[in-house]
């Protein structure tokens, strides 16, 4: 099972670096999507999670160790670092230079690289499309969407995640579907709009 | 396509949880260290700053001591030497080329909790034009895993195919990977040419980070120098600077790095990141050779002692890009 959460976070207060990188390899993926479905570019999403990543470590005093996972509250992380962006970049960019990123092309064969490519496409073309429904929401219905419906989060989490109490997203989750509800009626009925069914939706 | 399927990519993600853990060793927080005199210290440091500082005129450097002598001595050379050598022209249509050597550390730690150790060796190859928002080239030879420390770590890394990715990317105005551009992220033109104003302020921007105040004082400069991009009268200045921190002194007077010797500026501390910065100055011109991190204490297989990343940097004109 190895450590919890709690465990590898108390490690991490104290500065241990190795710590801090079994979180990263137990987060990573859930945060790449999260900043995938915030940006729309998988180039950019990759840039993200290393920014999130690097801002938790310098923010690591901010979080008490809990039993949770610590998930939320890198997602929360991840939140800011996309709002704050090229101010991110720049405070992090002697890291960013030396992160050479992900390229398909690299150690496959030409039919795997083909792949790689067009489904980098198809998930950055799911997201912007996604995201493009969401153009009537405001921020804060938009947070809730991407999080609890796109990504799966839960409503407790996503609370954390944002730092409004639990109710906030239940009432910005029910205004967000009835707004969506009404400007797609034909494509998202109200009474379906779930996590299955947004995933369903991507091509 | 379903979103819950999209991963990040596995070569991406071992890149990043080395260059993450590499950056977490490096930058302990400061306000974290265990010791409350510590802390006080570094909060009485952060008041004093606050209130004090007009402008640079007034901060930390200056009253708390300096470099020892001969290190002091060995730094304000190089002073004079940045000054009386002028840096090469650049003329139209050629190129400012920055040739470097870079080693930096690897970790890995699997879901059993073992840890593997290693460094890499990295060529850099910088051609910045005279025109700085024409097209900059970069070629980038990769990571190469280097050096062990134990068998088991290299089985690991070749169980593992740690290929380099060469790379050789442009970019006008050196913005490459669709960064900000600049290459170097420090505004220079900013910086005071006065050695004591320009330590105050660098000490305001990292007071708070890196494992002390003086400590990472010379890594802010450690860092600059290494971009070998610095202009001589900025660079005389930082040599200056280095020599008014206190507990700088010279840890090696015969300091090989790529080759070439020079002798080691350094400062020892017990921090926390058990790391030791270090200049390396060639006596004899009084020039850069490069910087370095030697680690004081054994951190996994790495023993004491050894230099866990460096960078020895030359510069020179060209006409031609590749």
């Amino acid at each position: 099972m190895g450590e919890t959460d709690e465990d590898l976070w108390r490690d991490c207060i104290t500065g241990n670096a190795d710590a801090f990188g079994a979180l990263f390899d137990r987060h990573a993926d859930a945060v790449f999507r999260y900043c995938l479905s915030r940006c729309g570019s998988w180039h950019d999403a990759e840039e993200l999670v290393s920014i999130t990543f690097l801002e938790a470590w310098r923010q690591r005093d901010r979080l008490r160790p809990e039993k949770d996972t610590v998930l939320p509250w890198l997602l929360g992380v991840a939140t800011n670092a996309n709002r704050n962006r090229a101010r991110g970049s720049r405070r992090h960019a002697d890291f960013l230079a030396r992160l050479p990123h992900s390229d398909p092309r690299h150690g496959q064969h030409e039919a795997d690289h083909a792949e790689a490519v067009a489904s980098r496409l198809d998930a950055e073309r799911a997201v912007r499309e996604l995201l493009d429904t969401t153009a009537g929401l405001n921020d804060g219905e938009r947070d809730v969407v991407v999080l609890c419906l796109m990504n799966g989060i839960g409503q407790e989490e996503a609370a954390k995640t944002l730092g409004v109490r639990t109710g906030t997203v239940k009432s910005r989750l029910h205004r967000a579907r009835a707004k969506l509800a009404a400007m797609n009626r034909d494509l998202v009925p109200i009474e379906q709009l779930d996590t299955t069914i947004v995933e369903a939706r991507l091509p | 396509m379903n979103l819950s399927e999209v991963t990040y990519p596995e070569d991406t993600k071992n890149r990043v949880q080395n260059l993450l853990v590499q950056e977490a060793r490096r930058k302990p927080n400061l306000l974290r260290r265990p010791r409350r005199t510590q802390v006080w210290l570094v909060t009485a440091a952060a008041a004093a700053v606050a209130a004090l500082i007009a402008g640079d005129v007034v901060g930390l450097a200056g009253w708390r001591g300096g470099a020892t002598a001969q290190a002091a001595e060995v730094l304000n050379n190089a002073a004079e030497t940045a000054i009386m050598t002028a840096d090469p022209v650049v003329n139209p249509g050629q190129y400012l080329r920055v040739k470097s050597t870079n080693v930096w550390s690897s970790a890995s730690t699997e879901a059993d909790g073992s840890t593997y150790e290693w460094l890499d060796t990295e060529k850099l190859d910088l051609y910045i034009p005279a025109d700085r928002s024409d097209e900059w080239v970069w070629l980038r030879s990769g990571r190469v895993p280097t050096t062990f420390f134990d068998a088991k770590s290299k089985e690991y890394v070749e169980k593992n195919g740690y290929q380099p990715f060469p790379e050789l990317l442009r970019a006008p105005n050196g913005s490459f990977y669709g960064g900000p551009g600049g290459w170097v992220h420090t505004d220079m033109s900013a910086l005071p040419r006065d050695p004591y104003r320009l330590l105050n302020s660098i000490y305001k921007q990292t007071l708070g980070k890196g494992q002390s105040v003086d400590g990472e004082a010379l890594v802010f400069i450690a860092d600059l120098l290494r971009t070998g991009v610095v202009p001589a009268d900025l660079r005389a200045a930082l040599y200056k600077a280095a020599a008014m921190i206190p507990g700088v002194t010279i840890t090696e007077k015969q300091a090989n790095l790529d080759g070439r010797t020079g002798i080691a500026i350094g400062r020892t501390e017990e921090g926390p990141s058990k790391t030791r910065q270090e200049i390396i100055i060639d006596a004899a011109t009084g020039l850069l050779i490069g910087e370095r991190a030697i680690l004081t204490e054994p951190q996994g297989s790495i023993p004491a002692g050894t230099a866990i990343g460096w960078t020895a940097i030359e510069t020179s004109v060209t006409n031609t890009a590749p």
